[in-house]
């Protein structure tokens, strides 16, 4: 046997020095304290900037087919518009079918679902205040 | 219950299971109280340390990094944290390596240890290691105690692994030296 680990063995017959039999519910009651302190922060998964792009790309998209629904004649709806194969009439459709009735739309219930909206936004807004 | 490796129970933790920490704390507690204890060579303050390196390693154990294994990573955290404690200490004596011993009697040494029975060579073991300086005695407990190896040491000192090369030796033949002085009788009387 080398002279290494004949003190590899000597030391080995040390005896293991043990910390307090509560050390580890001391060393947990401090990690929780930590955790309390900084909790893990709560990340969305679409930040307030990917939102506003979110918006903005929708914003377009109904502009855009609102500009289109419009400018087409009602007696050439039958005629198609065609972008690189893909008919864009036909594409879009079901959406010009959706604005033709919103449009039949009493301003009544117009007004009464802008209300509602306007409700749960203001009700939003309240509850970030008071948490904040 | 089935035991799970550090990783698992890391990735646990970053999931946000802090009790999982208490898994590594449940395995590496003694080994770190050790450590520290030998270094700081005062009960209360290397539980103290070790309890310290527990917090400041789940505050940072996101930024570890699986190159090296946890045991090392961790014991680097507890060998510092022990390190910084030493010197807030006031008053430290500092003494001035003074390597007298000879190859033959280092022999002489060796031979008289492996004579004793256990307990008086662990009785006169401890008696040595209190002898040395903390960093000294630290570096054995490592190589010697928790079988780290050269490289693993050169980690978790911070050191390049030909200083901690010539460390270990010195120590090791301070050791010795000291055991020698302590033993002179027994020795003495051997030869």
């Amino acid at each position: 046997m080398s002279q290494k680990d004949l003190m590899k063995d000597w030391f080995k017959e040390l005896p293991s020095e043990q910390p307090s039999p509560d050390f580890t519910v001391k060393v947990m009651q401090r990690v929780m304290t930590e955790w309390t302190l900084n909790p893990i922060k709560y990340q969305p998964i679409i930040g307030k900037k990917g939102w506003w792009i979110m918006g903005l790309v929708a914003l377009l998209v109904t502009s855009l087919l609102f500009m289109l629904h419009s400018s087409s004649p009602s007696e050439t709806v039958t005629q198609s518009k065609t972008i690189y194969g893909l008919d864009l009439m036909q594409l879009f459709a079901p959406v010009s079918h959706l604005f033709e009735k919103l449009n039949s739309i009493s301003p009544a219930v117009a007004i009464g679902a802008l209300a509602i909206l306007a409700l749960w936004f203001f009700d939003q807004l309240f509850v970030k205040t008071v948490k904040h | 219950m089935e035991k799970k490796t550090d990783e698992y129970y890391i990735r646990e933790i970053l999931k946000g299971d802090s009790g999982s920490f208490s898994q590594l704390v449940e395995k590496y507690s003694h080994l770190a109280f050790s450590l520290s204890m030998k270094i700081l060579n005062q009960r209360e303050d290397a539980e103290e340390v070790a309890q310290d390196a527990f917090i400041k390693a789940y505050n940072s154990l996101s930024s570890f990094q699986s190159s090296s294994t946890f045991k090392t990573w961790f014991f680097r955290i507890v060998y510092n944290t022990s390190i910084s404690r030493l010197r807030t200490r006031k008053n430290i004596e500092v003494k001035i390596d003074d390597l007298k011993i000879s190859d033959v009697e280092i022999q002489a040494t060796e031979n008289a240890i492996g004579q004793l029975n256990t307990e008086d060579r662990q009785k006169y073991l401890h008696i040595g290691l209190e002898r040395l300086e903390p960093d000294e005695r630290a570096l054995l407990k490592m190589y010697y105690y928790d079988d780290f190896s050269m490289d693993e040491v050169s980690v978790i000192t911070g050191q390049t692994v030909s200083n901690v090369k010539v460390k270990i030796h010195r120590s090791r033949k301070k050791l010795l030296q000291e055991l020698r002085l302590v033993l002179k009788d027994e020795i003495i009387s051997i030869l």
